[in-house]
């Protein structure tokens, strides 16, 4: 009976969905490249985006039906954040944009099904991505305005007098942004993750301690419904914020007015 | 946390990721020129539309004006037909009154002539009688009979 007990509460275990498991050993050149649990995912996130954007643009009617509707609002909102933090200069970026945004969501959404993996609770993978945004927005700065670009980190009507504090302030403040960027959609998934499968292990413990104890399982597993229907909303919030985020920062390269 | 053992997780799924999200950028770069093209399509139908539909109504203006314009007309011509009928129609009442009057003024000077003639003769005849009467009185007076002449004379000296 003991034993039993130990088998459940290592299973639920809050920190082992977090785990990354080889389904394909690969190795290339010494570098672990193994097709893991977090690729498949990430493939199936793909081809579930594919068929998503395939399926509801197949006809491209006129009049669309709900699934084409579903498709071009996404991109009307994706487009209509670009235009309002970008302009019209930001619409060649609006693939970028609605990939990134889509990509996350899709992830984050895909993260609370029974079982799942989430993509993005790692930090390896938002912080990718963030280092990714980071160094496209300081090379299409430099592309688009040359050293002038580098004006960005003295915001004009300063005093002269604040420069020493100011410049430095927004140096350090521009180097955070791919550490603030990631973190935010890591900690945010991970701390989710967390709380959803602690709740649910106490649901489990209570039932098995029986007796009174699986009556008070109710309250755990209340609180897990209302973490689940908040976690629905963080995982639409933060692929919001984040691609919102990336929109902002390609604004200060390509729109240099501060 | 298994996500902080950079060493050993890091690698592969940046790596799967360039691979995943790389297809997925694009597949989306060649997927959302048609999204667009359907929205363009339907802006420009739209448009189309409500552009037809303003030239529908514009002509719809046109042609109401002409046909106000042409009932103004229609109506103004017939105002003048009745006009030149009402005026044709009094002329003639004109014409014939006068013609009446005419006549009738023409009937009444014959008539008033025809009067006067019979009261000239009435008069005449009563001269003769007054002179046979004058011829009468002296002749019963005098014994003699004045000539006619005489008769006539005095009694137009009488009356003065």
């Amino acid at each position: 009976m003991t034993t039993t007990k130990k088998d459940y509460s290592d299973v639920a275990g809050p920190l082992e969905q977090f785990e990354i498991k080889p389904l394909y050993p690969i190795e290339i050149g010494g570098y672990d490249l193994s097709f893991t649990n977090a690729s498949a995912w990430m493939i199936g996130i793909l081809v579930a985006i594919w068929a998503f954007m395939f399926f509801g643009m197949r006809k491209a009617e006129l009049v669309p039906g709900r699934w084409q509707s579903a498709v071009e609002g996404l991109h009307e909102f994706v487009v209509g954040m670009v235009d309002e933090n970008i302009g019209p200069n930001g619409r060649a970026y609006v693939p970028f944009i609605f990939s990134l945004f889509i990509f996350i969501l899709v992830a984050n959404m895909a993260g609370l099904l029974p079982y799942a993996f989430t993509v993005t609770s790692h930090i390896a993978v938002t912080f990718a991505f963030a280092a990714f945004i980071f160094l496209m927005c300081i090379l299409i700065g430099l592309a688009r305005h040359g050293l002038a670009w580098f004006g960005f980190f003295m915001p004009p009507g300063t005093p002269w007098y604040l420069m020493p504090l100011i410049i430095p302030i927004e140096i350090i403040s521009f180097l955070a942004r791919p550490i603030t960027l990631s973190v935010r959609l890591f900690a945010n998934m991970t701390a989710g993750h967390i709380l959803l499968k602690i709740f649910a292990g106490f649901v489990i413990s209570l039932g098995l301690a029986g007796g009174i104890w699986a009556a008070v399982g109710i309250l755990p597993f209340a609180m897990n419904v209302a973490l689940y229907a908040l976690e629905l909303i963080v995982a639409v919030v933060q692929a919001y914020v984040f691609a919102l985020l990336t929109t902002v920062y390609l604004n200060d390269s390509i729109n240099l007015e501060h | 946390m298994p996500q902080f053992d950079i060493a050993r997780v890091a690698l592969p799924q940046i790596v799967w990721l360039l691979i995943s999200f790389g297809i997925l950028f694009l597949l989306m770069r060649s997927m959302l020129p048609k999204v667009v093209g359907v929205a363009e399509r339907r802006s420009g139908t739209i448009g189309g539309d409500l552009d037809a539909a303003d030239k529908a109504r514009l002509d719809a203006e046109a042609r109401r004006e002409a046909y106000e314009t042409s009932i103004a007309k229609t109506r103004a011509e017939a105002q003048d037909v009745i006009n030149d009928a009402k005026a044709d129609a009094a002329r003639e009442n004109e014409a014939k009154m006068k013609a009446a009057d005419a006549a009738a003024s023409e009937k009444m000077t014959a008539a008033e002539a025809e009067l006067r003639a019979a009261k000239d003769s009435a008069l005449q005849k009563l001269e003769a009688i007054a002179a046979d009467a004058t011829q009468d009185i002296v002749e019963r007076l005098t014994g003699n009979r004045p000539p006619e002449t005489e008769a006539a004379t005095a009694v137009a000296a009488a009356r003065g």
